[in-house]
């Protein structure tokens, strides 16, 4: 007897929110097998888990070890089903956002982080990755027509480099269309403020919730 | 009674006898920051233990604190166990940089070993720059911890992270490996220097309550640390500088009950941290040194630092244990040197015991 969509969807939710990679890849294949639309796995089962596991990170029954695992399991799961995408699904515009870590910084777990948590929540993420040239930021958000700008260090020698971007966005013209938020262990409101950036998020949780803020999306 | 002004060497070792002070000391925790005002770059500093000695002793004799020389290059047990560190010559004061590291497969694991102290090339140097501060009379400054730190400087933090459930065998592995080394580390310094010339320091980044559960601290952390005390301790190490950076409150048990502490040990603490309960927390035997932001440091005027410092000492000052005004980490290498001076004036104008 084959086994329901609701069934496979709650595991492949399961799967992400228990870290099983190999689970969820299973059930993936098992899902597309018996010829269940991708884009409803994608959605009612990979982020369906990854926002249960955000809200445990969120209730302090999740560690950041947790969440990178969980995210593990889910882009496990999301490279098997996105060739299974319909085009119309595949090329449906989701607000798109640039992120990285500032140049001369390595550090890059909490940009990490909040690339999951934002991936999650829906937005299109171009990871640029760690140790950034400055002018890159602007290169590519203007190249993505980018909705907004995540920058993040953990060092206080690299910070500068946050007001710099936000320089070079109003140099090239976009700033006004860019909205840019900045996040890492000496960054504060106040710095966020004093470089004009758009707003400051402790953490990936938050991160979420001001982007949404200042994009105005419910 | 009001005691007449000190010298810092007094002053430190009063604040440790509990025989009364002058005035609250001051330890603002600067390494590159001594760099950046005396024109040398980071690269000599780190690389050049003698120039770095020379920038300490300048920066001392400006701003008037009390910490002695001290020396650390970051991310110095990845190097020594084998990674590949860049120092970048531009900016003059940059950080340093794992560019290599000593371990990226599971396979590098079986083959590492504990390396030399004595030709290490991050404890080689830290070893020249402790013989330049005997020679000056200082104590020497030897890594107590933590182990955890070793191993994210060795294989990078969100490896750790993962490996913590995936392959938590090979982290005990990497944690003995690192333990080993910091406890050969003491052993050099005690045979050339003598215990009671060592003071032990031990940063605590990844077990903060951000990165790591309080229970995966128990489990993977705690036995290490335990072992290091007790070794350590029984070199003759007595002196001891434990700096928790970030949000440690949930740990504190363990370093009431389980893990062996010298008495007058100082604990440093991050801005997340309650420095008042934190006190009450370790008990009266312990000093407590904290915790103004390093972004307020490096970022805000020397009135806000000024005020800032007021407002942390007058809440401090009495604390059973002792106090030490400190940024609640490292100083920005980059800090106006204004606002440093701000630190000391707010001590010098709110810290004196009457």
């Amino acid at each position: 007897m084959s086994v329901s969509k609701e069934e496979l969807i709650k595991r492949l939710s399961d799967g992400v929110v228990n870290m099983e990679e190999e689970d969820v890849i299973e059930v993936v294949n098992e899902y597309l097998e018996a010829g269940y639309p991708a884009f409803d796995a994608i959605m009612e089962g990979l982020v369906d888990g990854m926002n249960r596991a955000s809200q445990l990170y969120e209730e302090e029954e999740y560690f950041v070890t947790d969440v990178l695992l969980c995210s593990d399991a889910m882009y496990e799961g999301l490279s098997v089903l996105r060739p299974h995408l319909p085009a119309s699904e595949a090329e449906k515009v989701k607000p798109k956002g640039i992120i990285g870590v500032v140049e001369g910084d390595t550090h890059d777990i909490g940009k990490n982080l909040v690339k999951i948590m934002l991936e999650t929540a829906g937005f299109d993420m171009v990871d640029l990755g760690r140790d950034v040239p400055l002018q890159s930021f602007v290169d590519k958000a203007k190249e993505e027509n980018a909705s907004f700008v995540c920058m993040s260090t953990l060092m206080t020698t690299t910070m500068g480099g946050m007001k710099t971007v936000v320089e070079l966005l109003r140099e090239a013209g976009i700033r006004e269309q860019v909205k840019v938020v900045i996040g890492g262990g000496p960054i504060s409101k106040k710095y966020a403020d004093t470089i004009g950036a758009d707003g400051y998020s402790p953490n990936a949780v938050e991160a979420v919730k001001l982007v949404k803020n200042l994009l105005d999306i419910a | 009674m009001i005691i007449k002004e000190l010298s810092s060497a007094e002053r430190m070792k009063r604040l440790v006898t509990r025989e009364g002070l002058d005035r609250v000391p001051i330890i603002p925790l600067a390494s590159l920051y001594t760099a950046y005002i005396s024109n040398i770059s980071a690269k000599e500093y780190f690389l050049e233990p003698e120039k770095a000695m020379e920038a300490q002793l300048w920066a001392r004799d400006l701003h008037g604190y009390d910490a002695g020389p001290s020396y650390n290059i970051p991310d110095w047990g990845g190097w020594d166990f084998g990674g590949i560190l860049e120092i970048p010559t531009s900016p003059r004061i940059s950080l340093p940089r794992m560019v290599k590291k000593a371990v990226t497969s599971t396979k590098d694991v079986e083959k590492l070993e504990v390396p030399n102290p004595s030709t290490a090339p991050a404890m080689s140097r830290s070893l020249v720059f402790a013989r330049l501060s005997r020679e000056k009379g200082f104590p020497v400054s030897v890594w107590g911890g933590s182990p955890m730190g070793i191993v994210v400087s060795i294989i990078g933090a969100e490896t750790l992270l993962k490996w913590l459930r995936k392959e938590p065998s090979l982290v005990h592995r990497l944690l003995r490996l690192a333990t080993d080394y910091i406890i050969e580390i003491a052993k050099v310094y005690t045979n050339e220097f003598g215990g009671e010339n060592c003071s032990a320091l031990a940063t605590y980044p990844m077990e903060c309550f951000a990165m790591m559960s309080p229970k995966m601290f128990e489990k993977y952390s705690l036995p290490y640390v335990i072992e290091i005390h007790e070794k350590l301790i029984e070199m003759g190490i007595k002196k001891w500088t434990i700096h928790l950076c970030g949000d440690h409150t949930r740990n504190l048990i363990h370093w009431q009950q389980s893990i062996k502490l010298m008495p007058r040990t100082i604990f440093t603490l991050g801005h997340e941290m309650d420095m008042l309960k934190t006190a009450e927390a370790l008990g009266e035997e312990y000093i407590i040194g904290g915790n103004i932001h390093t972004t307020l440091m490096q970022i805000g005027s020397a009135n806000e630092v000024y005020r800032a410092c007021k407002e942390t000492i007058e809440k401090m000052k009495y604390i059973p244990g002792g106090f030490i005004l400190a940024p609640d980490c490292v100083l920005p290498s980059l800090t106006p040197p204004i606002n440093l001076h701000a630190m000391v004036k707010a001590c010098r104008d709110f810290g004196k015991y009457e």
